[in-house]
């Protein structure tokens, strides 16, 4: 994964020092339970952008569901999507990382996950 | 819903990043209004029951009401929510943080405000032993030469953590306090104010705001936070300053503050420090100034289920003095400092910003009344506050 990903140095920890409670009897239950928030967390992300992305495009008069059905991925995107899918699939696995203070490789995979997304064209940018 | 901080040192979120912070503080408002009701519902109509069967009586206090939940299926799934919630707070803010690090910096460099520090001081291990409500770095660490980003992190997660319940600049308690005096007090009028254990100053400001003429002093231990505090204050064009100073070693002269004020400070300190910091409160106290803390709740003062229930942050959130403090007798606490047993001073307000004047004039009229909103951060919560008057000379 490329050079998006190291860009970046965190300075600031992530993560909090200590062991985390366990408020479940079955194994792995609490590392499920944080899965499943920070899928849902991910999730909303996604569908507002989508929400917003069919409001701009359409506001700009582009009829977008029958242009991204017909769109081909070149290398480069497929590989920056790569990069992209990995970094979702780390921080919804983040609970199975007991290591509180080797993290930082994931600390440095939210933050980038977070930085604002280059536009691959001209256009208006959102509001 | 999560808006940017109204003042020059915010930091600004890419789209995504808000995105999060909005899904992180959803998330709380539905655990601490939504599950919280459904818990206790769970509570009366299963755990309670089967308790008084068990033992013929109803339980004594938090702790039992505890172990009594400890096998609920909900409550587990609440705690377990709350916990990733809380941490989830900090992760949507951080990385902005540390992003925009540098401009931030120079940012406060720019308008530093009033910042008096002092690099001899110890930070406290209750501060630096524990990473404070699993906030990452507790409230000290610096990662730059004169780093503000402390105060950042604390201010923008006090942003999503409080979902706009806390006033416009997350300062209602603040202004709750500075108006309960303003009203419950009409002949006080204090001139040099000292807020303890201030943090970014969210609740320092609304005294300079509501008693103009006073001279406002803000003191903490971090100076992170204080170099933010100042800078923050600048911004806003207040001026107060703020000191790096420990509160259970004050640097001020005998008889300096008409006014020595606290807010959610007292929970975080072991309670030999709580006692100094009392000790030298009545010091700094002209005779007849007040000393009032803001705080949440005694649990003598609460039903069982509500004492369990705040005491969740004692039992999970790594705030390991939170319990111990909430189960002193406050009066008690107060006199042993010093302040004469008559003149303890207690007061529940609902908060300032969103309740018209005259009806919280009333409820200040009214006295301190105790139920299940009191210091319970959900859509009514009321705030708490302690004290007394130094005996006049």
């Amino acid at each position: 994964m490329s050079e998006a990903l190291t860009r970046r140095k965190p300075r600031i920890p992530l993560n909090h020092r200590g062991k985390r409670p366990r408020f479940f009897e079955a194994s792995g239950t609490d590392e499920l339970m944080s899965m499943v928030l920070e899928l849902t967390a991910e999730l909303w992300v996604v569908k507002k952008r989508l929400y917003l992305l069919e409001r701009v495009a359409g506001q700009a008069g582009v009829p977008l569901t029958p242009e991204i059905e017909a769109y081909d991925l070149n290398p480069e995107e497929v590989a920056e999507l790569d990069g992209r899918r990995r970094l979702l699939i780390a921080t919804v696995l983040r609970s199975l990382e007991v290591d509180h203070t080797g993290r930082s490789k994931m600390r440095e995979e939210m933050e980038i996950m977070g930085a604002p997304v280059q536009s691959p064209g001209p256009g208006p940018g959102p509001a | 819903m999560i808006k940017d901080l109204s003042h020059d040192l915010r930091v600004v979120p890419s789209r995504d990043e808000r995105t999060r912070q909005e899904f992180v503080a959803s998330l709380r408002l539905h655990i601490l209004a939504d599950m919280a009701a459904s818990m206790r519902a769970r509570y009366e109509q299963r755990v309670l029951p089967r308790f008084q069967q068990e033992h013929g009586r109803s339980p004594a206090d938090g702790d039992e009401v505890h172990d009594a939940m400890q096998d609920d299926r909900y409550f587990r799934f609440y705690s377990s929510i709350r916990y990733n919630a809380q941490e989830m707070v900090f992760r949507s803010v951080i990385p902005v943080v540390d992003r925009n690090l540098e401009d931030l910096n120079n940012r406060a460099r720019a308008r530093p405000g009033t910042a008096v520090l002092n690099p001899g001081l110890t930070v406290p291990k209750n501060v630096t032993n524990i990473d404070v409500h699993l906030s990452p770095g507790s409230y000290h660490s610096e990662y730059q030469s004169d780093d503000v980003s402390p105060g950042a992190i604390y201010d923008n997660s006090i942003n999503v953590f409080a979902f706009n319940q806390m006033g416009k600049d997350v300062d209602d308690i603040g202004h709750s306090f500075a108006n309960y005096v303003r009203l419950a007090f009409p002949d006080f009028r204090p001139k040099a104010i000292l807020d303890a254990g201030c943090t970014v100053g969210h609740n320092t400001l609304p005294w300079a705001h509501t008693f103009p003429n006073a001279e406002v002093t803000g003191i903490d231990v971090s100076a992170g936070l204080v170099r933010y505090a100042a800078a923050r204050a600048s911004a806003f064009g207040k001026p107060v300053r703020f000191m790096q100073m420990n509160a259970t070693q004050l640097d001020f002269p005998d008889a300096s503050f008409d006014l020595v004020f606290s807010s959610m400070f007292l929970h975080e300190l072991p309670l030999k420090d709580i006692r100094a910091f009392f000790r030298e409160a009545h010091r700094v106290l002209k005779p007849g100034g007040l000393f009032l803390n803001m705080e949440l709740p005694p649990n003598n003062k609460m039903q069982a289920y509500d004492r369990f229930y705040l005491d969740w942050d004692s039992y999970y959130n790594k705030e390991p003095w939170y319990k111990p403090f909430r189960d002193q007798d406050f009066p008690q606490l107060v006199a042993a400092a010093g302040f004469p047993a008559d003149k303890f001073v207690e007061a529940v307000v609902p908060r300032y910003t969103y309740t018209p004047e005259a009806e919280f004039a009333a409820r200040v009229a009214s006295g301190a009344q105790f139920d299940d909103r009191t210091g319970r951060l959900g859509e009514e919560i009321e705030w708490y506050a302690f004290g007394a008057w130094k005996q006049k000379s």
